[in-house]
């Protein structure tokens, strides 16, 4: 079973001893899981302001791997965030835009990403919010940041019914919750997690709306996989989050 | 599989009858497969050394229990632990205290940190004491756990956060440490993946998927 991972992160990271996470070495993981295809994004552009070093730092590295799609981040707190999507959306290689609103302190209903939303939407770019990437409880001391609410992401949603936004990071009850939203919503595999997660997970949500996400190089890979691999969907459908949903959503 | 029974079906301080309940529940599941299931008797340290008593007698004298279950009633480091240890003791049963890290969560009063988990194990070096949730209990649990003879802890608890096994083995060494899935409330897949995707050795991997476990419940 081929998997395309939609949430993988390279660069350092600084609360934990994950050995290298540079480009060059998540190259080796990938094709020993069948990962074909990979959304990667800088973590460097988590603790910066300015998003772009990041992601240009990402881009020289990516040049040659076709395995990866950049997945860079855009911040629309910063007075800037113009002139960076104009620079991201000259990327051909760029075909969707993360968000940190958690990271970055901004509100998913501020001006800025309203304004955001609609100049993202005529560059046909997609748009992933990520509303956790660690799980808040084992946060470093220094680390004050909580996760995106189902309500900010519920109300973000709904004000934007034709975005369908890829929400990733939320567990399997905040899922439940959104599911009740007035709007539509992709998601991804990373924080959800209950006895066969995929099971329970698609009583929410359609499986066409499931995409593979592992969280790497924070979590482990193979724990990922086995979630949908080993889950008791059918095959078919278990194809369908492993990668035939992130192709279709990002149009690739 | 170790069944440690439905523990916060009634909140973190069940009374008595709730703890029957919880037990007796635990008692029929070991019926249906009991060469498949080990009980672990679900104790409120609370409720008083006469009731601590009664039901580590009734569970694990008559049920055939194998172990004691700690839960958020109290904090490992109260002084209600003390009838609870001695009984774990006498029956050379090991005791199974959930902990978490507290950095975040600030809920010291009825929940144990690692360092109160091991403060328990260093007060009752002759007793057996799992420290349950090493995600949970992060990189300080794992450091707070260095040189505790009488102290393993289990891989349950949280998303499978990479380099925490790992990190684990390097400061414990593999034979302190326990294969915990969590279920219901965790994918096994992930359970199992989080210890099969570490960057340890095989022999490491045995050790914590079975033959520590063994040796601890007296299996082999």
């Amino acid at each position: 079973m081929n998997f395309i991972d939609t949430n993988v992160w390279c660069g350092s990271w600084p609360f934990a001893p994950l050995g290298q996470t540079g480009i060059s070495k998540i190259k080796q993981p990938s094709t020993d899981f069948e990962i074909t295809e990979v959304f990667l994004s800088p973590f460097d552009s988590v603790f910066q302001v300015d998003p772009m070093p990041g992601n240009r730092t990402m881009f020289e590295g990516l040049s040659r791997l076709s395995v990866f799609h950049p997945l860079p981040v855009i911040n629309p707190a910063t007075g800037a965030w113009e002139d960076h999507l104009e620079e991201l959306a000259t990327n051909s290689q760029v075909v969707g835009l993360r968000l940190l609103p958690a990271y970055h302190g901004y509100r998913l209903n501020s001006k800025a990403v309203r304004r955001m939303v609609e100049r993202v939407k005529a560059k046909g770019l997609r748009l992933v919010i990520t509303a956790r990437l660690v799980d808040e409880r084992h946060e470093h001391r220094a680390v004050t940041i909580k996760p995106v609410s189902v309500s900010q992401i519920a109300a973000f949603i709904r004000e934007h019914p034709k975005e369908n936004p890829l929400i990733q990071g939320l567990s399997i009850h905040e899922l439940k919750e959104l599911s009740k939203a007035d709007g539509l919503f992709y998601t991804d595999t990373s924080f959800a997690e209950w006895e066969d997660t995929l099971k329970i997970l698609k009583g929410y949500i359609p499986v066409s709306r499931i995409l593979y996400g592992s969280l790497s190089p924070l979590q482990v890979t193979l724990a990922q996989i086995d979630k949908v691999r080993l889950s008791s969907l059918t095959t078919r459908q278990r194809e369908l989050v492993a990668s035939d949903n992130a192709r279709k959503y990002f149009g690739i | 599989m170790v069944a440690l029974g439905d523990v916060l079906v009634y909140g973190p301080t069940p009374n008595r009858k709730q703890l029957q309940a919880i037990n007796d529940e635990t008692a029929q599941l070991i019926s249906w497969a009991p060469d498949f299931f080990i009980g672990f008797c679900y104790l409120n340290p609370k409720l008083g050394e006469r009731a601590v008593r009664s039901e580590v007698d009734r569970c694990v004298g008559e049920l055939g229990f194998r172990g004691l279950k700690l839960e958020i009633a109290n904090n490992a480091r109260d002084v209600c632990m003390k009838p609870v240890m001695e009984l774990a003791e006498s029956y050379d049963i090991p005791v199974l205290q959930h902990t978490w890290s507290q950095t975040k969560l600030r809920m010291r009063s009825n929940h144990s940190d690692p360092e109160d988990t091991c403060l328990l194990a260093k007060r009752y070096p002759n007793t057996r004491v799992v420290m349950a949730h090493l995600t949970g209990c992060g990189y300080r649990g794992v450091l707070a756990a260095r040189g505790i003879d009488n102290l393993w802890i289990d891989t349950s608890g949280g998303s499978p956060e990479a380099g925490i096994v790992d990190h684990a083995v390097s400061n414990l060494g593999s034979g302190r440490i326990l294969y915990g899935s969590d279920l219901p409330i965790r994918d096994l897949p992930a359970a199992i993946g989080q210890i099969v995707g570490a960057a340890i050795r095989d022999k490491d991997r045995e050790a914590i998927f079975y033959k520590n476990a063994a040796k601890l419940l007296k299996i082999i």
